[in-house]
């Protein structure tokens, strides 16, 4: 579990009859995740707040302002007014938070056309609305570490995007044996070497433009580290955490992927440096 | 058991990026042994995390086009909303609260004695449980999403319910002179002390409830 033991949280102590007149009001307990101390300390700060000081709370951006509250409290006053069907602060919250992600998602879903960010960027705003409207634990995360949420989303549309790729496009044909390196570079060396991390960033303009597919297998080897596996075929489902039991190849096959893609970021490179 | 799954892959992606700065082999394989139900897509969360990490920033879209996401999206939120509504679901709170757990379980065929042996209690613990004799603060999750999946609450539904002021009581209720009254809570491992649960089932709660202190 991240941050915090799964406990039921202790702000819970004057809704189990503990508390006195000034005690704070309790807040529901998440599932299996315990709010930061800041969050909650935001929270409390906020619940007495009649509906536009609230708002006006919510729409102070600078963290270092008295009153300010973070994307995990807005999460909460957000759910707060879907369960009290107070629309006013549910419409305004929402916006908020949506303003507030802009600036995350600037820069993000690489690798992918404009067209292709757009949805993406889409698809996780909605996930994210429907996860805040949930009556399951989904959304409670978010009220705990609201910008990692953010991110395991727009990482995880990206994974359903290449996914479907697979549709399409087969690493076993019409990619091998393509083309010729001229033997004098960095990627010319043996597949199952790992390319160091500076060699990998002064080849990113030519990595994007591999085929996804092709991409995965090259970033899993020398980004990831993921090793090749085993060439006997009946060793590769036995074998440990590696690029062959992955793809349920044989190593030998994984060699030859890599090979292709070096050779097609050869090509690209040499097309660039040509320029 | 579809949805739980993907709940479970989706607190499983959570831990990764929380945990990590950056995927690689290591703790890909740590968390692999946490989820091995879920290898094939970890794997290709940590291809995409990689290629998020490594490949070129993209160009900003643009004010006019974040402006039409963002309505686009309340535009998605309200229709929501509107479906809630109309299946007369006013918002995440859908459920009723619980009166008491044993008329809960009554309500799908089962007496006390059938709630206990489920959740692998005895009778004793679930008389507490029901009249909130014991700590809230000290009962383990595990306990309270057991309970929520046997008499099919959500585990909001029962922690709620476990967390309300405890239920006045009376011994031999029938020949009581004096008023019902409320007993000091209980820890929960001192619950599970004084309960005729079997050694292992005992060790085992109160390994539980070691696990959250």
């Amino acid at each position: 579990m991240v941050d915090g033991a799964p406990k039921l949280s202790p702000d819970a102590n004057q809704a189990r009859g503990r508390g006195n007149a000034q005690d704070p009001p309790a807040l529901e307990p998440l599932k299996g995740y315990k709010r930061l101390t800041k969050t909650t300390a935001q929270i409390l700060g906020a619940c007495e707040l009649d509906g536009a000081a609230l708002l006006t709370s919510a729409r102070q951006k600078d963290e270092s302002v008295d009153g300010h509250l973070s994307a995990e409290a807005l999460v909460y006053f957000i759910r707060r007014s879907l369960r009290d069907n107070d629309l006013t602060i549910r419409d305004n919250l929402f916006k908020e938070l949506f303003e507030r992600c802009q600036p995350f998602f600037r820069g993000q879903f690489r690798g992918f056309d404009r067209h292709t960010r757009e949805d993406l960027q889409s698809e996780v705003m909605r996930a994210l609305v429907e996860d805040l409207f949930a009556p399951d634990s989904r959304g409670d995360f978010m009220q705990v570490r609201f910008w990692v949420y953010l991110k395991r989303r727009t990482i995880d549309a990206c994974r359903e995007h290449f996914k479907h790729s697979d549709v399409t496009e087969s690493l076993d044909t019409g990619l091998l044996g393509t083309g010729k390196s001229d033997g004098r570079t960095l990627l010319d060396r043996k597949p199952d070497q790992q390319l160091s991390p500076e060699e990998l960033v002064s080849l990113r303009t030519e990595i994007a433009q591999l085929s996804p597919k092709l991409r995965e297998v090259f970033m899993l080897r020398h980004y990831v580290g993921l090793k090749i596996g085993p060439d006997d075929p009946d060793e590769v489902a036995k074998s440990e955490l590696t690029l062959a039991r992955h793809y349920n190849r044989p190593g030998r096959t994984i060699r030859n992927w890599l090979k292709e893609a070096s050779m097609q970021l050869e090509r690209f490179r040499e097309k660039t440096d040509g320029k | 058991m579809e949805n739980k799954s993907r709940i479970e892959l989706a607190n499983a992606l959570d831990e990764f990026v929380a945990e990590n700065e950056r995927p690689t082999a290591e703790n890909l394989a740590t968390l692999i042994k946490r989820y091995p139900q879920h290898e094939k897509e970890l794997i290709e969360f940590a291809a995409s995390w990689a290629q998020q990490l490594l490949l070129p920033p993209e160009d900003e879209l643009g004010p006019e086009t974040e402006k039409s996401l963002i309505d686009r999206t309340m535009s998605h939120m309200l229709n929501i909303a509107y479906q809630n509504e109309k299946s007369g679901l006013a918002g995440v709170q859908q459920e009723q609260p619980i009166q008491s757990l044993t008329d809960e379980a009554r309500r799908l065929g089962m007496n006390a004695k059938d709630l206990a042996a489920s959740c692998d209690l005895d009778v004793l613990l679930v008389t507490k449980l029901n009249s909130r004799q014991i700590d809230p603060l000290t009962i383990p999750v595990l306990l309270i999403q057991n309970l929520g999946d046997r008499l099919s609450r959500s585990f909001e539904t029962i922690a709620s319910y476990l967390q309300l002021p405890q239920a006045a009581v009376s011994k031999k209720a029938f020949l009581s002179r004096s008023k019902p009254s409320r007993v000091e809570q209980q820890s929960f491992p001192d619950a599970i002390r004084a309960s005729s649960l079997p050694g292992p089932d005992k060790e085992r709660w109160l390994a539980e409830a070691s696990k959250e202190e």
